[in-house]
């Protein structure tokens, strides 16, 4: 799957940090992240010369556009257009707290169908990125683990977590966060509440 | 959103049908069709302030230069309001329409912006089939990137379609099912659609400057091809047609016996003579040598001398100054 991933020129660190945050998740997830930094022939090496050729747009050939665009240029605006003109799967994300206005507040909901707006901090970018990739088709990734939790456990769950995961790679952390994730994707009534709460 | 104090003018003349969402063909055919034609390409809104203006949708070739003067004059008066221009075109028009408004929007110092659709006018409700559905990408794209270009750093005016922005007074025209109908005669590709709109070194830089209007055409042309041997039939009586000029295109040989009895008529009723070769092979002061650049470009620019009431040998002045970019210079000449 490829995306092209949009950031305006910003000298504010906390929006460059949210620029790497967003990049490193969908490296994470398997897409391959096209930026303005590389060439036609770099970026789509199957289809440059069809572009070429038919006239297309370049971004008629990837799966989805992604924006950071809270410090917004020109080029944010001319995105966002034509996503909307070709009904190309676009995720706006702007920070909270920096008084970045959305851009599509006066348009109606049919025309931004493949149109998503989030505002994001640095605790929940990943999930708001993950969820908009899994709208796109069958993505495999993993949110990385920042909440620290402690907890306590009897000795024969520790015997038990140390015959699994001895003379393997994981941890025991690894073990306990893997079988967590296959109850939540088990889980059908979560998984119904987790898809409401996204769209509202 | 930074973009959104720029303002464009869209004129509107021709070449603006489109495929609503549910495939109905929608068109400009009057005035009262711009503002829900509008509506239905909200997303422009998200680049500049774009302000329509209905000036024709479908016209008869011999009305092209009456519009060229309107246009002209148009963006000339509403200049200073604007960040950019953009005209809309049928497709057959946008050569002839770029190279008049090359010449009578001379040193423009904004952008004017020919694109159009490849939709034709007055389609069935629903159309279908890969050609209309790469029209229809085509014109939603033509004005998004359009109105980018109207918003840019480029000050001259340029013709956008597929995904190339090419000068004015050098695009030709090349059947291909591609969204790339027009490619340039010389070094004169101003941009490319990439990932974003780039814009090449080459193009003019925008200024403040507002264009030099110089309107003027003599539009009644003889126009003949000569081929060589071929035997020319009368001449039409050239006083009583009212003709401002003689254009001769094809192998034209100066020394022909052919091209020396319509120069010796032509002048006998005061009639400029203009002959368009590719590349000059030397003068006469008998007859205007146009060349240098594409025959639509060539044809246009002598109704444009004409008009500019100059003597012969001013007129032959002006065919050699490059006006708007036009003249390809053998190193730019494209193979």
């Amino acid at each position: 799957m490829k995306a092209y991933y949009y950031t305006p020129e910003t000298s504010d660190l906390a929006i460059s940090k949210g620029y790497t945050i967003i990049r490193g998740v969908l490296e994470r997830a398997g897409i391959s992240v096209i930026s303005k930094h590389e060439s036609l022939e770099q970026a789509l090496p199957e289809n440059y010369k069809q572009v070429e050729q038919q006239g297309r747009s370049p971004l008629e050939y990837v799966d989805a556009i992604i924006i950071e665009g809270t410090d917004a240029d020109s080029e944010v605006g001319y995105l966002l257009a034509y996503a909307i003109a070709q009904k190309k799967q676009a995720l706006l994300l702007l920070r909270k707290g920096k008084r970045s206005r959305n851009p599509l507040t006066s348009f109606g909901r049919q025309s931004l169908k493949n149109l998503k707006v989030v505002y994001y901090d640095d605790t929940n970018a990943e999930r708001l990125v993950i969820t908009f990739l899994r709208t796109l088709g069958d993505i495999s990734v993993k949110e990385a683990p920042t909440i620290k939790f402690t907890l306590r456990i009897t000795p024969v769950i520790e015997r038990f977590l140390h015959w699994k995961t001895h003379n393997t790679q994981m941890t025991k952390a690894d073990y306990l966060r893997n079988m967590i994730e296959e109850a939540i994707e088990e889980d059908e009534e979560f998984q119904k509440y987790r898809r409401r709460s996204t769209e509202e | 959103m930074k973009s959104s104090s720029k303002k464009v003018l869209l004129l509107f003349g021709g070449g603006a049908s489109l495929l609503d969402r549910s495939g109905k063909a929608s068109e400009v055919q009057n005035a009262k069709d711009v503002h829900a034609w509008l509506r239905s390409i909200p997303e422009l809104s998200l680049i500049a302030s774009v302000k329509p203006m209905f000036l024709y949708s479908e016209t008869s070739f011999d009305a092209y230069p009456k519009w060229w003067k309107t246009i002209a004059q148009t963006i000339t008066e509403r200049f200073k309001d604007y960040d950019g221009f953009i005209v809309t075109q049928d497709v057959d028009a946008i050569p002839y329409t770029a190279a008049a408004l090359s010449l009578m929007l001379r040193d423009i110092g904004k952008p004017v912006i020919i694109t159009g659709s490849s939709l034709q006018s007055h389609k069935s409700s629903k159309a279908g089939g890969s050609a209309n559905e790469l029209a229809e990408i085509g014109i939603r794209a033509n004005l998004v990137n359009a109105v980018q270009v109207a918003t840019l750093d480029i000050g001259e005016v340029a013709v956008l379609f597929g995904n190339r922005l090419i000068r004015g007074g050098n695009i030709i025209r090349h059947t291909t099912s591609s969204l790339n109908i027009f490619e340039s005669a010389g070094d004169s590709v101003l941009g490319r659609v990439d990932f974003g709109l780039k814009i090449e070194s080459n193009r003019k830089k925008r200024t403040n400057t507002p264009p030099m209007l110089s309107t003027n055409l003599k539009t009644r042309i003889l126009q003949m091809t000569m081929i060589p041997s071929a035997v020319f039939p009368a001449l039409p009586d050239l006083s009583a047609q009212k003709i401002d000029g003689i254009f001769i295109t094809g192998h034209a040989s100066f020394s022909s016996e052919a091209l020396s009895r319509i120069t010796s008529l032509a002048e006998k009723h005061k009639i400029p003579v203009g002959v368009f070769v590719e590349s000059p092979i030397g003068y006469s002061k008998h007859f205007l040598v146009v060349s240098n650049m594409t025959p639509i470009m060539a044809l246009t620019k002598f109704m444009w001398v004409l008009g500019q009431g100059a003597s012969l040998f001013e007129m032959q002045k002006l065919l050699e100054t490059d006006i708007a970019g036009e003249l390809i210079t053998p190193n730019t000449r494209r193979r």
